[in-house]
C-alpha cells in the first residue's frame, strides 16, 4: 500500500508544526483571500471544526454579510471555557480541490488561521517527518 | 444622561474635541453626543436587511430538521428554498442580485484541544 503513494505537494513551517496552503472564496461577493496565489493555514487535528480564519481576514472576505444568525453560532469546548464563533459558509481550495465549508471566527478572543478536523478528514494528506503533504492516491473509477 | 469614564482614548483627538467644544461654548460631553449622533447615522443602513432575514429565518427554522444536510437560503426577507450544495444555494442568490444573505445549516458543537490555541 504505502509504495502506491506518492507525494504530491508539500508545506513546510519549521516552527509554526504543520502547515498546508489554502485560499477561501465567499460565493456571493466573489471575494478571494489571499488575493492571488494563497495562504498559510496550520493544521490542527485537536480542533474538530472546519476552518477557523482571524477576524480581519472573515471581515475582509466580507462574510459577516453572509454569516450565520447568533443561535446557531458554533460553540467549541477549549480548555480555557467554551468559545463561540461567528460563521459563514464560504468555498476552501486546496491541492487542487474545491471543499465547500463554513469559515469561523472567534466572536471574542484571539484568532488564528488554521484549518480543523472537519475539514481535514476530507484531504489526502500524510504528515512526513515535518512537512505536510498532499498525497497522490490513484482512484478506481 | 450618564457619567461615563471612556479608556484608551486619543490624547490629540480629545484635546481637539474640547477645543472645538469650547469655541462653541458647548460642553465636551455635548461635542461628543454630537460626533456619536453623526458617527451613528453614517453607519451603513445594511443591518435593517439583515435583520429581516433573521425575522425569516425564524419563521423557517423549525423545517431545518428535517432536512440537516441542506442549506437554507434567505434574502430581502424571504425564505428561497433549500438546497444540498453551497454551489445551488448561491446560484440561486446570484440570480437575486443581493449583496446580504443568510445561507444556513445545522451545526454541531465541537471541541478544540490544546494545540494551536496555545501557540
Amino acid at each position: 500500500m504505502a509504495a502506491r503513494l506518492k507525494l504530491e505537494e508539500c508545506f513546510e513551517a519549521a516552527d509554526w508544526g504543520y502547515v498546508i496552503e489554502a485560499s477561501l472564496l465567499n460565493p456571493l461577493s466573489d471575494r478571494r483571500f489571499p488575493e492571488s496565489g494563497s495562504a498559510v493555514f496550520k493544521v490542527d487535528t485537536g480542533f474538530s471544526g472546519p476552518v477557523m480564519v482571524t477576524n480581519d481576514v472573515f471581515d475582509m472576505l466580507g462574510l459577516s454579510d453572509i454569516e450565520a444568525p447568533e443561535d446557531l453560532r458554533p460553540t467549541y469546548s477549549t480548555m480555557k471555557g467554551p468559545l463561540t464563533m461567528r460563521s459563514a459558509p464560504a468555498l476552501l481550495h486546496l491541492g487542487g480541490r474545491t471543499i465547500e465549508t463554513d469559515i469561523l471566527t472567534p466572536y471574542v478572543a484571539p484568532s488564528r488561521m488554521l484549518i480543523g478536523f472537519q475539514v481535514l478528514r476530507q484531504l489526502d494528506l500524510a504528515l512526513v517527518r515535518d512537512r505536510a503533504c498532499f498525497l497522490k492516491i490513484p482512484r478506481k473509477s | 444622561m450618564s457619567d461615563v469614564l471612556v479608556k484608551n482614548v486619543d490624547e490629540k483627538l480629545y484635546a481637539q474635541l474640547k477645543a472645538e467644544a469650547a469655541s462653541q461654548r458647548k460642553s465636551v460631553g455635548q461635542a461628543f453626543n454630537e460626533a456619536v449622533k453623526t458617527w451613528l447615522a453614517s453607519r451603513p443602513q445594511g443591518d435593517s436587511e439583515r435583520e429581516m432575514n433573521v425575522q425569516a429565518y425564524v419563521r423557517v427554522k423549525g423545517r431545518m430538521a428535517r432536512h440537516p444536510n441542506d442549506y437554507f437560503v434567505i434574502a430581502k426577507g424571504e425564505y428561497l428554498g433549500h438546497f444540498p450544495t453551497l454551489k445551488e444555494a448561491f446560484g440561486v442568490l446570484k440570480k437575486t442580485r443581493v449583496t446580504k444573505a443568510l445561507v444556513v445549516h445545522y451545526t454541531p458543537q465541537g471541541e478544540w484541544l490544546g494545540g494551536a490555541l496555545e501557540a
